[in-house]
């Protein structure tokens, strides 16, 4: 059994002051509550009353960072784009400014729209069915 | 589209089950665009039998299986994997599995009054569009001077197996409109293999009609409809038994399928779902139908036919084994190189010597053949089936639509039978509203078939 007066033991001072330390750094950090209000993350996802982490808080600001740099704000945790107007293609512009991945969904979206006008000259609705009577007829007399 | 809805999707389109939300999303695009080819055609066959340009069955089924190459080449040029899902059959009346000639000289010649089942399928980068459709070749009289409707057991026959494909329909498509409220509940029950059944046997009690083993309602995905030779996990919906000989038992409980096929799931939104449904008359008595596996054809009478050969085959990816036989180690590896886990057709090999390579990989069990089936009894009973894809879209926006793929647009046979349907709940899927269910049906395009491209098929 080791010895309680071991030399290697930390004394209870510096045990202390490390202690105070990092709870002097986890309050520097945002809480949950604090993070909803700055509009870093949604209400509706946390659900827990935890602190949140290092490795998050540090996402969360980077993540704001480059939002900021897209000319996206966050107002309360919603994301809303800067110059808005009521006219989508304003939008859309301004999104084109972004990420190269944002570019490439815009183009793939672009593209969908042109099949999809060709998907639409093939379908069409229809709910007929034979209904029944007395007993069964399917399909009709052949067309003259 | 906000910035979210436009990252949702992104996110979205990744996942096989979620990209079903809209029409938009490229795996979508991809089964469309193989229902669209699979519908033509179809159409394109129908109209060669209605119309009796084409009386041998082995032209009928050599022209769908080039016409389905000619048109999947013609899309989607980046992707490898395409083409045929299943060869074209044509089952004449008592056959009901896997009737495809090899020669023009030894083929059925279509005569008059035969019952056809016209069944093809078309896959675009694994997402598959499979589709079957009964009617009656060649009616005694003109088509055009035909005044009054086909009755009798042949009559109760197709209109049972229509209407109980349409409810099938009708009812996944509950899940879509329901979802949020009930989750996937009609009439406070849910949508699983246990309804399927009780609707499609429901049917079949009505109309007087057996279940023919093989027919199944099955969630289908990417690669996997159901072949024989692939073991799949996860697999929802119901079968009744197995279509395969050996798999194939009397008792209703039993067979391959049926041990890994979880009957209690309830179908969800995004999905894509196979309904595959044959049923044939039956001359013995009404109440034969309430005892245990009445309502399905037994082992007995549901045999492989005496003279003629498989010609349809599917390769067995689990077993490999290296060949002594030349041609059989050279049909290998162009099955490797050119074909998937989907079935083959013996004429679509081009190796020299293809027959005898094929004959040694079955012996070694490296290839599954697909026996002709016929049911047996007297007098000979009629099959019919029906077979279609249909996709439950969910939409992030509306309620959800169900997207028929192939199998609709075709008008059936013109039957009259003295049953109807007795069931409450089915009549409420089969009415005009379809009980609140919105349906798209994909239709097929006209084929401009000319006779030259057909040919060059054959030379290469």
């Amino acid at each position: 059994m080791p010895s309680k007066n071991s030399i290697n033991k930390p004394k209870l001072a510096v045990k202390q002051s490390r202690k105070s330390a990092s709870g002097q750094k986890r309050a520097s950090r945002l809480n949950a509550a604090q993070a909803v209000k700055a509009g870093i993350v949604k209400g509706d996802t946390v659900v827990h009353g935890r602190v949140l982490s290092k490795k998050q808080s540090k996402k969360d600001e980077r993540n704001r960072r480059y939002l900021a740099q897209r000319g996206v704000c966050v107002i309360d945790g919603e994301l809303v784009i800067k110059g808005e107007d009521d006219d989508g293609d304003e939008k859309m512009s301004d999104i084109t400014q972004g990420s190269r991945t944002q570019l490439k969904k815009i183009e793939r979206q672009q593209l969908f729209a042109v099949e999809r006008q060709q998907i639409d000259k093939y379908l069409t609705e229809s709910m007929e069915i034979t209904s029944t009577g007395k007993g069964t007829t399917l399909g009709g007399p052949p067309e003259k | 589209m906000s910035l979210q809805e436009i990252v949702v999707d992104g996110e979205q389109t990744a996942d096989t089950k979620n990209a079903l939300i809209s029409l938009d999303s490229p795996i979508s695009l991809k089964y469309v665009a193989a229902g669209r080819i699979a519908q033509s055609v179809l159409s394109h066959l129908v109209r060669e039998v209605t119309e009796q340009r084409m009386r041998n069955v082995y032209d009928i089924c050599h022209t769908g299986d080039s016409l389905i190459e000619l048109e999947t080449n013609k899309v989607y040029k980046n992707v490898d994997e395409k083409g045929v899902a299943s060869p074209t059959t044509l089952d004449i009346n008592n056959c009901v599995r896997g009737y495809s000639p090899i020669n023009r000289d030894s083929a059925y010649i279509l005569s008059d009054g035969d019952v056809v089942k016209i069944s093809l399928g078309v896959h675009i980068d694994g997402y598959t569009s499979l589709v079957s459709h009964t009617l009656i070749a060649l009616p005694t009289i003109p088509r055009t001077e035909q005044v009054s409707p086909t009755t009798g057991v042949l009559a109760d026959d197709i209109c049972a197996t229509h209407l109980a494909t349409e409810a099938v329909i009708s009812l996944l498509g509950t899940v879509l409109y329901r979802y949020e409220n009930q989750s996937g509940y009609f009439g406070n029950r849910p949508v699983n293999g246990e309804r399927i059944r009780e609707i499609v046997e429901s049917v079949a009690k009505s109309f007087h009609v057996k279940i023919v083993p093989g027919s199944s309602v099955r969630r289908i995905k990417r690669f996997l409809v159901g072949q024989d030779t692939v073991h799949e996990v996860d697999v929802k919906g119901y079968a009744w038994g197995s279509i395969n000989i050996e798999a194939m038992t009397d008792d209703p409980d039993e067979g391959d399928l049926k041990k890994m096929i979880d009957t209690e799931a309830p179908a969800e939104p995004g999905e894509a779902w196979l309904v595959d449904i044959s049923l044939c008359t039956f001359s013995g008595l009404a109440s034969d139908l309430s005892k245990k596996n009445g309502l399905q054809v037994s082992r007995r009478t549901l045999k492989p036919h005496r003279d003629l050969k498989p010609t349809i085959f599917t390769r067995d990816y689990n077993r490999n084994l290296s060949m002594k036989l030349k041609s059989a180690r050279s049909v290998l590896i162009e099955l490797d190189n050119r074909k998937s886990v989907y079935p083959f057709h013996l004429n679509s090999l081009t190796t020299p010597g293809a027959p005898l390579g094929v004959a040694a990989l079955v012996n070694s069990e490296i290839v599954a053949p697909t026996t002709v089936m016929m049911i047996q009894g007297s007098p000979a009973p009629i099959a019919a089936r029906e077979r279609t894809t249909i996709l439950l879209m969910s939409s992030a926006k509306h309620i959800g639509e169900v997207v028929r793929l192939s199998g609709s647009g075709i008008k059936p046979s013109w039957v009259h039978s003295e049953f109807e349907v007795t069931d409450e709940e089915i009549i409420e899927l089969l009415s005009d509203k379809r009980a609140g269910v919105r349906l798209r049906n994909i239709q097929g395009t006209e084929l401009d078939v000319v006779k030259d491209d057909v040919q060059e098929m054959e030379i290469a």
